[in-house]
């Protein structure tokens, strides 16, 4: 009888967590998002308050369906997820890959790259996309000697800058995760294909990719998941057209205090992921049979 | 000699991908050691000025101190969390074993600007709004999962007989846990804890939601800088971040070298 407790005794730390930080919160958020606002836009918790504790009303709702701005906003955040998913799989698979193939100590350094710019602070990558794709950044002076163009292109501040600034931010998961896939692949089998008398390429469509196609699909879908959330990259390498979701849940919260439009906005961008990763997920389950991997689920 | 010759349409892009990520971060690290007041690179001459601001100015040196004390604090957190239910997964079957592992990886799997909003009003009626520990227990709901894949793995692989025959030799389940599981999983939760560490101390967008003035963590000091103004010294201070960042992960990859011997 008492061992039945045991492992939940292990577990009870993160029980805990899990209840306390995610489980508790995620339900106050939907609360949250029902209740009046408080119409504190006179100064930070001065003279007004964040939002109305106890109201119950769909006002909120009913404001954001009749919001043009809220619509364009959410249009530009699915627009701005499915590129970056796109770029993420088309440009990583082939890293993954090329990363896969190489010797070792070359992939150890590679992969170091990829990591180390992953973990170190988004923020200098952000600084450094900013001065590199700035009116008198490298890039610029680039195309102007080369006489591509005449004028500084707008890199920054435009749809442009943000993709490319969330691109860098979010492939190395892509990356890490289809190599993490390349990697449980039986090299056996490849060398047999070739063995079998298949050509490189041939060996590749029949054996390597099928094999690769569940931690493709993973890949995927977590590259879909930041891209949904992208926050940083539109906050300081776009314009005010840029605006993402994520953005505008920062500030409703912080500039206009309407915390539960802010709540509101969070629950509409879950709702839209879980869709979009719902679709996602349907291939997905069939990838993973048809590969017969299923063992090796996460 | 064909195979790579057959590579070469691979590694081209492969390359530039791999050099576009490193890019920006020596970019920015090279114009940290500028001499110049405007943004550019330093020519023939190489300065630490902007260094020594960064050390003499306390709104940045508070930034680190606050970013070390979350790191240490949400490393904790998730040590404890990670490496118990590290062991409830390995060493016992259970219903919902399967989901308890689903749930400690979700965090990893919700953007962080939904975590930060739904935090930010329960940290306020809970009173704790603008204390390290907020932040800090904000940023182990990503370091638990770290922790806990860094563990199972080392606890997959160690010999269950070995607990079991302390368990026979009459040690009870907490001196079996400290006195022969822990030692054999060492190297592993040291790993874990250094992704945590790492993880909190670059976080940025679930601080900018938890952090009040008092402790505003370095990048929540880096961040409205990088909106208005680009001086070196917001390099020098990124710098700062990715030479703590690579010593740290200098010391996953020892560990991890430890590991396979």
């Amino acid at each position: 009888m008492k061992r039945r407790f045991t492992p939940w005794l292990w577990a009870s730390p993160t029980l805990l967590l899990l209840l306390g930080l995610l489980l508790w919160p995620a339900i106050q958020l939907v609360r949250l998002s029902f209740c009046r606002g408080g119409g504190g836009r006179s100064g930070f918790g001065i003279g007004g308050s964040f939002y109305q504790p106890g109201t119950w009303t769909f006002d909120v709702y009913t404001q954001l369906a009749r919001d043009a701005y809220f619509w364009d906003v959410l249009g530009f955040t699915v627009w701005l997820g499915l590129v970056l998913t796109l770029l993420c799989v088309l440009l990583g698979y082939p890293t993954a890959y090329f990363i896969w193939q190489l010797p070792r100590r070359w992939k150890a350094t590679a992969l170091s790259i990829v990591v180390l710019v992953k973990l170190s602070s988004l923020l200098v990558t952000v600084y450094g996309l900013k001065l590199i794709l700035g009116d008198y950044g490298p890039v610029n002076r680039f195309l102007q000697w080369t006489g591509l163009t005449n004028t500084a292109l707008p890199l920054q501040s435009s749809a442009i800058g943000v993709v490319i600034g969330e691109t860098i931010l979010i492939i190395p998961y892509t990356i890490l995760l289809i190599w993490a896939g390349l990697e449980r692949i039986d090299r056996a089998l490849i060398a047999a294909a070739r063995g079998l008398g298949a050509g490189a390429g041939r060996s590749f469509v029949h054996v390597t990719l099928p094999l690769s196609l569940p931690a493709l699909a993973t890949g995927t879908l977590v590259s879909l998941i930041w891209g949904l959330g992208a926050f940083i990259s539109p906050y300081l390498l776009g314009s005010p057209q840029e605006i993402t979701l994520a953005v505008d849940v920062q500030r409703q919260m912080f500039e206009n205090l309407h915390w539960p439009r802010s709540a509101a906005e969070g629950v509409a961008l879950l709702l839209t992921l879980a869709l979009l990763v719902a679709l996602c997920a349907l291939p997905r389950r069939w990838l993973w049979k048809k590969s017969g991997l299923e063992a090796q689920a996460v | 000699m064909k195979r790579r010759l057959t590579s070469l349409p691979l590694a081209l892009p492969s390359l530039l991908v791999l050099a576009a990520l490193l890019w920006p971060v020596i970019y920015a690290l090279w114009i940290s050691f500028t001499p110049h007041e405007i943004l550019q690179p330093p020519g023939a001459e190489w300065s630490l000025r902007w260094y020594h601001d960064f050390f003499a100015q306390p709104r940045w040196m508070d930034g680190l101190r606050n970013s070390l004390i979350t790191a240490a604090l949400a490393t904790g957190i998730s040590l404890l969390c990670g490496t118990s239910v590290a062991v409830a997964v390995t060493r016992y079957h259970f219903r919902g074993r399967r989901l308890l592992q689903g749930a400690a990886m979700l965090p990893l799997f919700i953007p962080a600007i939904v975590l930060g909003m739904a935090l930010l009003p329960m940290m306020r009626t809970l009173g704790l709004w603008g204390t390290h520990f907020s932040v800090a227990a904000a940023h182990s709901l990503w370091g638990l999962p770290l922790v806990l894949l860094a563990v199972r793995g080392a606890l997959e692989e160690t010999d269950i007989n070995t607990e079991l025959a302390a368990r026979g030799l009459g040690a009870n389940a907490a001196q079996t846990f400290r006195l022969v599981t822990l030692p054999m999983i060492a190297p592993a939760v040291g790993v874990g804890a250094v992704m945590a560490f790492v993880i909190s101390l670059n976080e940025l967008v679930m601080a900018l939601f938890l952090c009040t003035s008092t402790i505003d963590t370095l990048p929540k000091v880096i961040w409205p800088n990088l909106r208005y103004t680009l001086s070196p010294l917001v390099a020098a201070a990124s710098a700062v971040t990715v030479l703590v960042t690579f010593f740290l992960l200098a010391g996953v990859v020892l560990l991890h070298r430890r590991i396979l011997r």
